[in-house]
């Protein structure tokens, strides 16, 4: 279980899930659930790596 | 609200994906289950701790993250009778919390869906489209 006790694992596999999730609420086709999974996905785990390193250069004092 | 809709929501707040298979949509219904469910257990595995009415202390926030993580159903009393849980001191607690909260409001998120399918706004065609797909 100490695979789950790294950050960048539980951030992915809450990405994966909850990109699923709406995915297949939210959309009818696979061809839209394919589109809708990559943008949340993509949104959820890259935008937080990317925000991550965004706020670096501005440490807490 | 016909009996159809109220069935079909009151399974869904029990077992997350049940109100999708009495609607038809079997494949859908697994899926999310196995979202909901799995969620849930790895946000109890990494220490998350399990939002109560009886622990929020009066608080708003605590009490609406404990009817957030209540939509769960079944899973969530389950889990609250096994006793108490959450490491405050570990690394992981409040991705555990978040877990647990994410996998209530996703199955709450069911329940509506529900009852939009079964009073007809989404139709039979899409249904069949939509178990195909998944």
């Amino acid at each position: 279980m100490s695979v789950l006790r790294n950050h960048v694992v539980l951030m992915f596999l809450y990405s994966v899930a909850t990109a699923l999730f709406f995915a297949l609420l939210w959309r009818e086709t696979r061809r839209d659930q394919i589109r809708l999974f990559v943008i949340v996905f993509v949104a959820l785990f890259i935008g937080g790596v990317a925000l991550g390193w965004a706020m670096f250069p501005f440490p807490i004092k | 609200m016909n009996a159809r809709a109220l069935t079909s929501m009151l399974l869904a707040l029990a077992v997350p994906g049940a109100g999708h298979f009495y609607l038809g949509r079997r494949g859908r219904a697994i899926a999310f289950f196995c979202i909901v469910v799995l969620l849930f257990l790895i946000g109890l595995a990494v220490d998350g701790s399990l939002y109560t009415l009886a622990e929020s202390n009066g608080q708003l926030l605590k009490r609406l993250a404990a009817l957030g993580s209540m939509g769960s159903g079944l899973v969530y009393v389950i889990a609250n009778a096994m006793g108490p849980h959450g490491v405050v001191t570990s690394t992981t607690f409040e991705y555990g919390a978040t877990f647990m909260l994410t996998a209530g409001l996703m199955n709450l998120l069911l329940v509506l869906d529900c009852y939009d399918i079964a009073v007809g706004r989404k139709t039979a065609s899409d249904a069949r489209r939509s178990d195909a797909a998944a």
